[in-house]
């Protein structure tokens, strides 16, 4: 469907009394046997709420400085439609909400994918959930971020605000986030790069998590797995409060700790390990299962 | 039709018009004394009068339905994992920080119930499918009653369990990629449930198993509420 | 609203006497996950209840019902008291439910549609079965019958005749007037009628209503 078809709708669409809040146009397509591509922009405020609902494919979200969403999603089968909503009727919108779904129950597979660019505001809040598929989030500050993903890849770059992200299976990597932090999976890996947080948080069962850069005075980084390994790469310079605790694991350190007054339960059958580095401006917490926890000075 | 003939037709016509414009007010409770003198006059008026009487009194009357207790318990474990709800202190973190500041009275008993947990628990079953639904299988109801009397949190075992069955059903209908994912991660919390366990048996004052034991739970009502949630298309 | 015949409130969790909704309403505003299942609980029933009179279908029901406490939860702290709870809830009920049979590609949601048969004098026709809608009205045709009306009108038929809101709450729920719910009120019973009527005539005929109507005339 073409942009200006489109936008007819749209203005057939509000004539229409509906008594409903949301407009509601999908941008379905004839049936043809090729990849479809759709390309479809909203004039938004300066701060939207986006959502990204996909059931398989490669996800891109950039922030731009306009106060435009743009939304180019290319289908594979006509069978598959990508709806928009958005609130209010009329006027730069604020929410916008995007969500593949399924025409035909029969379609499944590589059939379901749909692959989409979507271009907001660098201020939007912006919630992204793909099933099956990559997900690539970049440049984005506003309040809250939050990327989904069950066995798919999430990268999110220069991300400022509340970035919350999880997989299933899929590894994780956080560049340059500067807002609060939490990234979760269960089996996928997660790697943290140039963290300027206060508050980060992973938890990975069997995956690795790896945190390379500095440590912000005054944050707090909380960092578990159950068996996966924690691997922490920082300048020797970094100034932390450490502790590191495992069950069954080990602790392997090769940082000049001062070491602390144990405050960990007597009771725990922990191998514990507290000290610390330099003038111990951040609380590093971080545990694991059965993996082991290295701190290594980045050279 | 002679003419009287047809202006009584036109008058019983008009009447019935008259009767279809104040029908509503009247179903509606307003005070219409004209319809129901209608109806006793025209037999076709007062069926109708009738069969609207008769279906709203149906309407009205039929059943407020409840609804599965699935649905509460998707609901719960899609707020908790968005962070809506604020978790509470749990019964069983209750204890555990109970015992942690007594340390000398933990109670013989909660050694035993742990025995008799882990044994349902550690039951035999090494297939892909058995060990990705893990120890919530029917049959389970005792090992839920003997979890909460250890002080864990009941609703999340109730709700674990629920999710299960519910996942269960839908497990089949899962493209190959999604299957394998959610078999593998479910699995891997299985493993982590089974030896936490373990360990607690073998050490139960260990803080730290018993939180890992915790968010192997809430991490397994979470990867079901991710599938549940999924599951509409 | 009319109370509903077996409506009655229920307790909350762990036996605890059930706060006023005020209080609910506020602690769940902060989190409290309590909260949250004791306004879940205090509601489940009618929302459940009205989903599944509009769909006709228990699976998708469910679904519904879901999605709607969950958009409730997550705007509750946006609440602010200026209509009653129940209405605000039902309201954003019917809009997850008319969006849902929207996407289905039902016929258009309006509660402006022209319908212009209602102001033809209603035919009376009857030949044989020139008597009243035999005996006592099945649930489950009548399930049907109300599962077959244009999403409209089963809207307000639903909320009024069934759930027992009354006409301003209605209005205010389906963002109309009160005028344009009575005159939807009244089409929708039309329309039943002769849902019922045709099933009565055709009993072995498996409810396949389509959302239109199939005008007798």
């Amino acid at each position: 469907m073409s942009f200006s078809n489109s936008m007819k709708k749209c203005k057939v669409a509000q004539t229409i009394p509906w008594g409903s809040l949301l407009l509601l146009f999908p941008l379905s397509l004839t049936a043809v046997a090729s990849p479809a591509r759709l390309d479809k922009t909203f004039e938004t405020t300066s701060s939207p709420e986006v959502t990204l609902t996909n059931l398989r494919g490669k996800l891109v979200v950039r922030g731009w400085d306009k106060q435009l969403v743009r939304a180019q999603c290319t289908t594979l089968s006509p069978r598959v439609e990508v709806d928009a909503e958005t609130l209010p009727r009329s006027g730069p919108v604020e929410r916008v909400q995007l969500a593949a779904h399924l025409l035909d129950p029969l379609v499944t597979g590589e059939d379901e994918t749909v692959d989409c660019i979507l271009e907001v505001p660098r201020d939007a809040s912006v919630e992204i959930r793909n099933r099956q598929g990559s997900v690539r989030i970049e440049l984005v500050r506003g309040q809250h971020t939050r990327v989904e993903s069950t066995n798919g890849t999430i990268s999110a770059t220069d991300i400022s605000g509340h970035l919350f992200a999880r997989t299933l299976g899929g590894d994780i990597e956080i560049v340059r986030a500067s807002g609060r932090v939490e990234a979760f999976s269960i089996t996928g890996a997660i790697r943290f790069i140039d963290a300027t947080s206060k508050d980060l948080r992973g938890n990975s069962n069997s995956g690795k998590i790896v945190f390379q850069g500095d440590f912000i005075p005054g944050a707090e980084y909380v960092l578990s797995t159950y068996s996966g390994d924690i691997e922490i790469l920082c300048p020797p310079a970094s100034s932390f409060q450490l502790t590191a605790k495992t069950v069954k694991g080990k602790v392997d350190n090769e940082f000049s700790l001062t070491p602390r007054r144990r405050d960990v339960s007597p009771l725990s059958s922990a191998h514990s390990l507290v000290g610390t580095s330099n003038a111990g401006n951040a609380m590093v917490e971080l545990s694991s299962f059965s993996g082991t926890i290295r701190l290594r000075p980045q050279r | 039709m002679s003419d009287q003939g047809h202006e009584r037709l036109d008058d019983a016509r008009a009447a019935c018009r008259q009767f279809d414009l104040d029908l509503p007010a009247y179903l509606e409770g307003e005070d219409r004394p004209a319809v129901p003198a209608h109806a006793r006059e025209c037999v076709y008026c007062a069926v109708l009068l009738a069969d609207l009487e008769q279906a709203t009194f149906a309407s009205h009357h039929l059943p407020i339905e409840e609804p599965p207790a699935r649905v509460w318990a998707n609901i719960r474990a899609r707020l908790a994992s968005e962070g809506v709800i604020r978790e509470q202190v749990s019964g069983w973190r209750r204890w555990l920080q109970h015992q942690i500041l007594q340390p000398a009275s933990a109670p013989a008993g909660a050694l035993a119930c742990l025995t008799i947990l882990s044994i349902f628990l550690l039951g035999p079953g090494d297939s892909g499918l058995k060990r990705a639904s893990g120890w919530l299988s029917p049959g389970a109801a005792p090992a839920i009653a003997t979890a909460s009397v250890l002080g864990m949190d009941k609703d999340l075992l109730q709700t674990l369990r629920q999710m299960e069955e519910s996942y269960q059903a839908l497990e089949a209908t899962l493209d190959p990629d999604l299957k394998a994912a959610y078999r593998q991660s479910l699995g891997t919390l299985d493993d982590c449930i089974r030896e936490c366990l373990t360990h607690c048996q073998r050490q139960p004052t260990d803080a730290l198993a018993h939180e890992y034991l915790l968010n192997a739970y809430r991490s397994k009502a979470q990867v079901l509420a991710s599938a549940l949630q999924f599951d509409r298309r | 609203m009319r109370p509903k015949q077996g409506h009655l409130s229920h307790n909350t969790t762990a036996g605890k006497k059930a706060a006023p909704e005020t209080q609910l309403i506020a602690r769940a505003q902060q989190g409290d996950e309590e909260a949250f299942a004791a306004l879940h609980e205090a509601h489940k029933r009618r929302v459940y209840s009205l989903c599944l009179r509009m769909t006709g279908d228990t699976a998708e029901a469910e679904d519904l019902s879901q999605e709607a406490f969950l958009q409730l939860f997550r705007k509750i702290s946006t609440f602010r008291g200026e209509s009653a709870f129940t209405t605000w809830l039902h309201r954003l009920v019917v809009n997850v439910v008319l969006m849902h049979l929207r996407k289905k590609g039902l016929q258009k949601i309006s509660l402006d549609e022209v319908d212009t048969s209602q102001e033809e004098p209603v035919k009376r026709d009857y030949g044989e079965d020139d008597r009243r809608l035999i005996g006592s009205i099945d649930r489950i045709i009548l399930g049907r019958a109300i599962a077959a009306l244009p999403p409209g009108y089963r809207a307000v038929f639903v909320l009024h005749d069934v759930e027992g809101f009354e006409h301003n709450e209605i209005a205010q729920i389906m963002d109309c007037s009160i005028g344009n719910s009575k005159s939807q009120l009244h089409k929708a019973r039309m329309k039943l009628r002769e849902h019922l009527r045709r099933d009565q005539r055709n009993p072995r005929r498996e409810a396949s209503h389509s959302s239109g109507s199939e005008d007798e005339r």
